[in-house]
């Protein structure tokens, strides 16, 4: 039987999300004669996990009138109504960790989803990343990525179209999620670059799109990072917070070799080793791999 | 203690805020009640969100740690608190919220905008939250309109929109542009404050005023944020706004979006009415779009699309 | 001889000189502009496409010829959305 309902999306930001997202619409739309590139501004997958409109309407509540705290502890209502209402995969992207909530349970718990597909990528690049994202510093990033309390759009003095996420440090993010007792898929970034047909064919199944070899070639040549980026130098990228230069920067791996300093390299590993060598970016000698570094220059057609 | 919203008298054992009240006198149209529990059988009813059920004549919000609220047959409203719920935060829910729905059992039309009147003559500014329709009515509010009531635009059976409440709740950050320093929190956790503008006692407010009805002129309708903006502010020097009239077979598409709950009243099999009273109030009344563009937070930009609003009315009357 | 005529489970409201209209059976919403609208008054009581000519010819300046096929094309647009209802004379 054809599982229906949620299907999270979740990454730490700056770590392929977008892209995962330009490959599912792809995928969806294959279909139409006309349609050849993706408009990034139009990428309808569900609503965001911490729209503050969506969440208004799985609860029926005035969340405006409640605080933070109160619409955090609402949230796993929500998805587990949302999602027992859905009668066919839906796909949502989410920043959140997959942290606890003062009531025991998780965020996204397991009763509230058909599964999570996670993509990670690794620090390096994500500090990078992020710290043109955010308008800050590459010190402030790392810092950042290494705070447990770190989290978005904690301010409430003004609205905003959506809810406080909290991300935990980089390698919390990572564990609450991949340790959850969800169906969850865990895809690397950089697999998805070097390794295109594999990975994307892996999410494909995953997520009960179609996984033969043609449709997935198909959507991964739709989002080539080319045509993402020729997209938003044309029509800009409503999702690009205005303070950074460029959403679609390089998409590269290994830009970090050019960019980190020595120092700002070890603070990543002191930070982050143990999820590192987990995630097969550090060796048991603690030596950064080459899944880090380039071994050439990959784009998402190269299968 | 009694009180008349929507020219109806409340009995209400709840302390409401921001009413007209006065003693005992005759049965009034609708009970407010405090009961310690609540006695619901919800396999009547339609589950519609995750703290929400609902029938044509009944609807129940049962909100963790705050309270439950049972809505009947555009009558009654019983709510069961919970301990230690802040009260301030219950009380917002049933002037708002609850007496809404109550509205809306009574099959009277209900929709998602501030209304706000001038010389006797009203305007709806319509959209859910995010849309900015509070932010701008509490910039009319400052430029010489008066406050007929927040986020709840309630229709009699002529067409006309009633009096409500005469609060505005605002982010704290337009109530510092705007320097509303009367502003202040109203329960302890929200973050919105809550602005409680002078009523004008003198001139032609006078004979619409006291019945409290008026008639509605324009509508005005805000169009949303994008769910995924992460953005903090905005770019400068970036047009106010812009408004483009819906007209004819057109207006009904917005109306209905900024039908209050919309997807609730459509569960409540309220539909055809919902068409049938647009057609009757609202052929005739002007409807608008409102798009803000992506301006940022000044005086200067809330007063051009106040302006954009001001002076299109003025046009109408 | 085909005969068309307002299909009875819609709900139908005038805004201003068009119409809405909700097909509850459908679940969906049609917006009928004001010349579709006097069309479809006429289809009050059942009607053949001779008969609607003759009287829109009555109202408007037009050839036969062009009501005629403007009155087809639109006949056709209510039958594909299952707007009206169709009989057939004796």
């Amino acid at each position: 039987m054809m599982p229906t309902g949620i299907f999270w999306l979740a990454s730490y930001p700056k770590s392929g999300n977008t892209w995962l997202r330009s490959f599912i619409f792809a995928m969806q739309n294959q279909s139409k004669a006309d349609f050849t590139t993706i408009d990034i501004n139009q990428l309808q997958t569900g609503a965001i996990a911490s729209s503050r409109h969506w969440l208004e309407n799985g609860l029926g509540v005035e969340l405006d009138l409640h605080s933070t705290e109160d619409i955090e502890s609402y949230r796993s209502d929500a998805y587990r109504f949302i999602h027992s209402q859905l009668t066919e995969p839906t796909y949502h992207k989410i920043h959140d960790a997959n942290h606890l909530c003062v009531s025991g349970q998780r965020l996204c718990p397991a009763d509230a989803c058909a599964g999570a597909l996670y993509v990670v990528r690794n620090p390096f690049d994500v500090a990078i990343s992020f710290a043109n994202h955010m308008g800050v510093s590459l010190d402030r990033s790392i810092e950042m990525m290494g705070t447990a309390d770190f989290a978005l759009l904690a301010n409430d003095k003004k609205y905003r179209p959506q809810v406080r996420q909290r991300m935990g440090t980089w390698s919390d993010h990572v564990t609450s999620w991949v340790d959850s007792d969800l169906p969850t898929l865990l895809v690397r970034y950089e697999d998805m670059l070097s390794n295109s047909l594999v990975s994307f064919t892996k999410v494909s199944q995953f997520l009960h799109l179609p996984a033969d070899e043609t449709s997935v070639k198909k959507a991964i040549a739709m989002c080539h990072f080319n045509n993402l980026k020729k997209q938003e130098d044309k029509h800009g990228f409503k999702e690009r917070p205005v303070k950074s230069k460029a959403f679609f920067r390089k998409g590269i791996v290994g830009d970090w070799q050019d960019t980190l300093s020595q120092s700002q390299i070890d603070r990543l590993i002191i930070d982050h080793a143990a999820v590192m060598q987990r995630l097969g970016y550090l060796d048991d000698k603690m030596q950064i791999t080459p899944l880090c570094y380039p071994n050439e220059m990959c784009y998402p057609n190269k299968m | 203690m009694y009180y008349s919203l929507y020219n109806l008298t409340i009995d209400s054992d709840f302390v409401l805020t921001n009413l007209p009240y006065f003693q005992k006198s005759h049965p009034a149209n609708i009970s407010i009640k405090q009961v310690d529990k609540l006695d619901v059988d919800v396999s009547l009813m339609n589950q519609v969100g995750a703290y929400c059920w609902l029938s044509s004549s009944s609807f129940l919000l049962s909100i963790p740690r705050l309270a439950d609220f049972y809505v009947r047959d555009g009558q009654s409203i019983a709510v069961a608190v919970a301990d230690d719920a802040d009260m301030a935060l219950v009380i917002t829910y049933i002037q708002g919220y609850m007496l809404a729905v109550v509205m809306q059992q009574r099959g009277q039309l209900v929709l998602h905008g501030t209304v706000l009147q001038k010389n006797g003559c009203a305007i709806a500014v319509c959209g859910h939250s995010g849309s900015g329709k509070s932010t701008l009515a509490a910039t009319l509010l400052t430029q010489g309109w008066q406050l007929v009531s927040d986020d709840v635009c309630v229709f009699d059976t002529h067409g006309k929109v009633l009096q409500g409440c005469h609060a505005l709740n605002v982010w704290p950050d337009i109530a510092e542009v705007l320097q509303l320093s009367e502003a202040e929190p109203f329960t302890a956790t929200m973050a919105k404050l809550q602005y409680v503008p002078q009523v004008s006692t003198t001139g032609n407010n006078g004979a619409n005023a006291r019945l409290g009805a008026f008639p509605l002129v324009a509508v005005y309708c805000l169009s949303e944020e994008q769910d995924d903006d992460q953005s903090d502010t905005l770019e400068e020097d970036v047009f106010a706004g812009a408004l483009s009239e819906f007209k004819g077979m057109r207006k009904f598409a917005p109306l209905k979006a900024n039908r209050y709950r919309t997807q609730f009243a459509t569960a409540m099999g309220q539909d055809a009415l919902f068409m049938q009273q647009c057609s009757a109030f609202l052929a005739n009344t002007p409807v608008y779009g409102l798009s803000r563009g992506k301006a940022k937070l000044s005086l200067a930009n809330l007063h051009a699309l106040s302006d954009l609003i001001s002076d299109s009315f003025e046009a109408l009357v | 001889m085909e005969l068309y005529s307002q299909k009875s489970s819609l709900n139908v409201a005038p805004m201003g000189d068009e119409l809405v209209m909700m097909d509850t059976s459908q679940g969906q919403y049609f917006g009928l502009n004001s010349l579709a609208s006097q069309i479809w008054s006429l289809l009050i009581t059942p009607k053949s496409i001779d008969d609607l000519v003759v009287e829109l010819m009555s109202i408007f300046d037009v050839t036969e010829e062009e009501c005629r096929a403007d009155t087809a094309l639109f006949l056709q647009q209510l039958v594909d959305k299952q707007l009206v209802k169709v009989t057939t004379a004796a």
